[in-house]
Order: structure tokens, then C-alpha cells, then sequence
């Protein structure tokens, strides 16, 4: 059989497969045109974004200049704030020190004979001098602790030698004004990870602000190596702290009770710095009192830890 | 025969404070007030020690004492600076022009006293 032989239908048949197939093709066409179109769109679509991150991107890049600016600025700032404090500082001292040494020479007879009454009023200058130049040391230290620059080295330090050394150096005093001086230490040493210096402060601070409010009885200072930290104490059986003055303890120029009373006059600044430098090494510091029975600081210092051995190191001894 | 010091300052107050400290405590004292004056009294008075300022009119404190350490005659008379303040490189600076001891400003003349004692003895 040949093919015109096809019969009608099966020419019918062929006719609709191809029929069906020019549709199909159709829709792929048209499915092309689509895609086609949403890529145009997605293209269109992705230029504007990029457009949009690029300005972005020149935003952050202006940004960092500014940023850069002002940190250049601070930087400047920083750097004068240091200046300032020092060279006020010097130029505060300087005459400090020529006014001193003026009513030290008056009073030591070197430009003449001087009356009682003479020396009693010299000597009054010269304990207001003494309480300026304090006043300037101790203004110059909180200054570079509230810009930041007070520095602190930190080492292993061992508290209670520490606290020994400050103790010795008030025995004199403590002597003189009839008290005693008690020492409580747990154990022989304690090693804490401190700036030495100013935990000699500290210390110094605290005793010296017990030995201003205490007429009898004794001062006791105690060292515990505890688990997690150092706590240190400083005790007194002096007049003590009214609850309502409490919280104004560690304040700046807080002076409490009787001033005229107290045998030096401080700085009203000592327990200030007391407080920043053991915030600086991430201890606290705390204040109990009773009035007339006496008061209690307390204050933690962080403890010293071995370091990790570098790798490799043996360090069994063998 | 009390030892003779002199005091290079171009500052009165502090000649004043300090030559009447070292007088009570038994040297003989001469005075200049600037760099200059300083060298010409060196060459008249032939002090045992010099006190000497860095910061002068007409001649400063390491120019003097340069001259004097480059002179036979005197370079060996001991010499105290006062340095502004006592920043390192003062100090440094001093020691290398030849210094014998510096001592920073504002300074307590008893210390100054004790080096001078020190450098000299009485």
C-alpha cells in the first residue's frame, strides 16, 4: 500500500497531531515572550537596587570621613584636657610652694627673731598652705580619673605586706592621738592583681579618714583572701555616720559632722578617689556605720590568677 | 672657709627663698639672674657648686653649662639644674650637657639643700 493510499482518516489524524503541536509551540512561543518580559522586569528591577545600594554606599563612605573627622577632634581635645590639667596643675604648685617656703623661713628664724603670737598666726598660714597643696594633688588625681586617664599598672601584689607598710607609716599618729591601731589579717599574704600606688591610697585615705573621727578606742584594718576576690577593711570607734549621710558618703567635697572638731582638715575629696580606684580595678566599695559606736569600710580587690602556661611549656619540673 | 654657691635664675623669688636657706644653713651664696651674668660670675667668683635654671633670657641653662663642661677651668665644678618640670627629656638633656643632679620646679629648698650638701659636703 502506498502512501496517497492513506485513508482519509489517518490523514484527519496526522493533521491534528500537527495541529496540536503548532498549538504547543504556540504556547512555548508565548511562555518565551513572558519569561522574556518578567527577566526585562527583574533586570529593570535590579538596576534600581544597585543604584540604590551604590548611593547607600556613598552615604557610609561619607560617614567614615566624618567619623574619621571627629575622632580626630576627640583626639585633639583628649590631648588638650591632659595638657590642661598638668599645666594647671604646675602653675597652681608653683606658687604653693614659694608662699611655703616664705612662712617656712619667717618661722624658722631666718630672717629674724619672730613673738609667739607671730609664729601662732605664720602657722596658721602654713597649715592652710599644706591643705591647698592637697587640695590641688587630689583635685589633679580625680580629674584624670573622670577623663579617663588616670593609669593604672597592675601587678601581683600581696595586700597584706601592702596594708602593713600604709599601717606603718600612720603608727606615729595613731600613737600621739592615744589609739590603737589593730591589724586582722587571715592569712600571711594575699595576692591580688592591683596598681600598688594607688591601693596604697586607698588604704591611706581610709585610715586617715578614720584617724579624723575618732577620739578613742582603735582602728582596725583587715585583709580576708577570699574565694572569689580580696576584701579589705578599714574600722573605726569613732563618732560614726548618721543613716541620712550615708549615701552621700563617697560624694565630692563631703565633709560630715563637726569639721572644727576634726584634727586635720581634709580635702573632702579622699573617699571620692578611695571609691574611683577600686571601681577602676572592678572591686566595691561599702560603708557601714553606727553613730557614736563607730564605722566600717569595706572593699573588695580582685585576686590574682595565674596565667595560663604558654603551649608546649613543661612546667612538671621533670 | 664656708663653700661658695651660685645661683643662675631668672626668676627673683626663687633667688631670694633660696640663697637665704643656703645662707642659714652656712654657704656663702652669689647670684645672676641670667645666662650671661651667670658665666661672668663663674669667671670672677669661682664658686665650689652652681644652681642652675634651664629656662633664662640671653643665654638658657644647657647653653651654660655646655660652655662651661667645653671649659678646663671649670669643668669640674658640679652643677644642679632645675628643669621646668621633670620631664625625661629635661633630665635627659641635662645629664648629657653635663649635669651633675637636677631637681624639678616647684621644688622644696630643703631638698635642694640636701643635694647641695650632697655635691659639695660642709
Amino acid at each position: 500500500m502506498e502512501d496517497k493510499d492513506k485513508t482519509k482518516e489517518e490523514l484527519i489524524e496526522e493533521i491534528k497531531v500537527i495541529k496540536a503541536r503548532l498549538a504547543n509551540l504556540q504556547d512555548l512561543e508565548n511562555k518565551y515572550k513572558n519569561a522574556e518580559l518578567d527577566l526585562k522586569k527583574a533586570k529593570e528591577e535590579l538596576e534600581i537596587e544597585a543604584w540604590g545600594l551604590a548611593k547607600t554606599n556613598e552615604a557610609i563612605k561619607y560617614l567614615y570621613k566624618e567619623l574619621d573627622k571627629k575622632n580626630k577632634e576627640l583626639q585633639t581635645l583628649d590631648k588638650f584636657k591632659t595638657d590642661f590639667i598638668n599645666t594647671t596643675s604646675h602653675e597652681l604648685r608653683t606658687p604653693l610652694t614659694t608662699i611655703r617656703e616664705a612662712i617656712s623661713q619667717v618661722l624658722d628664724g631666718i630672717h629674724g627673731q619672730t613673738t609667739p603670737e607671730q609664729r601662732e598666726f605664720l602657722s596658721i598660714c602654713l597649715e592652710d598652705v599644706d591643705r591647698l597643696k592637697r587640695l590641688v594633688s587630689d583635685i589633679l588625681d580625680i580629674s584624670k580619673i573622670e577623663a579617663g586617664r588616670f593609669k593604672l599598672i597592675k601587678e601581683q601584689v600581696d595586700i597584706v605586706s601592702l596594708a602593713k607598710v600604709v599601717i606603718a607609716s600612720f603608727y606615729p599618729k595613731v600613737k600621739s592621738m592615744g589609739l590603737e591601731l589593730r591589724e586582722n589579717f587571715c592569712s600571711q599574704a594575699a595576692m591580688a592583681y592591683v596598681d600598688k600606688n594607688s591601693i596604697i591610697r586607698v588604704f591611706t585615705n581610709l585610715i586617715g579618714n578614720a584617724l579624723k573621727f575618732t577620739d578613742k578606742g582603735y582602728i582596725e584594718i583587715s585583709v580576708v583572701d577570699k574565694p572569689a576576690y580580696i576584701e579589705c577593711s578599714v574600722s573605726d570607734t569613732g563618732r560614726g555616720i548618721s543613716e541620712e549621710d550615708i549615701p552621700q558618703v563617697f560624694g565630692k567635697f563631703q565633709q560630715f559632722g563637726n569639721t572644727e572638731m576634726a584634727k586635720e582638715k581634709g580635702t573632702g575629696l579622699g573617699l571620692s578617689i578611695a571609691k574611683s580606684i577600686v571601681e577602676l580595678h572592678q572591686g566595691e566599695i561599702w560603708v557601714e556605720s553606727v553613730l557614736n559606736k563607730g564605722t566600717q569600710f569595706t572593699f573588695t580587690l580582685p585576686k590574682y590568677i595565674e596565667k595560663d602556661m604558654p603551649e608546649g611549656e613543661d612546667i612538671s619540673g621533670v | 672657709m664656708p663653700k661658695k654657691i651660685l645661683i643662675v635664675d631668672d626668676e627673683p623669688n626663687i633667688i631670694k627663698l633660696v640663697e637665704a636657706r643656703l645662707k642659714f644653713h652656712g654657704y656663702e651664696v652669689i647670684t645672676a639672674y641670667d645666662g650671661e651674668e651667670g658665666l661672668d660670675k663663674v669667671r670672677d667668683e669661682k664658686p665650689d657648686l652652681i644652681i642652675l635654671d634651664i629656662m633664662m633670657p640671653k643665654l638658657d641653662g644647657y647653653e651654660v653649662c655646655h660652655k662651661l663642661r667645653a671649659d678646663i677651668q671649670y669643668n669640674t665644678i658640679p652643677i644642679v639644674m632645675l628643669t621646668a618640670c621633670g620631664q625625661a627629656t629635661d633630665i635627659k638633656e641635662g645629664m648629657e650637657r653635663g649635669a651633675d643632679a637636677y631637681i624639678a620646679k616647684p621644688f622644696e629648698p630643703d631638698v635642694l639643700v640636701g643635694i647641695v650638701d650632697a655635691l659639695v659636703g660642709k
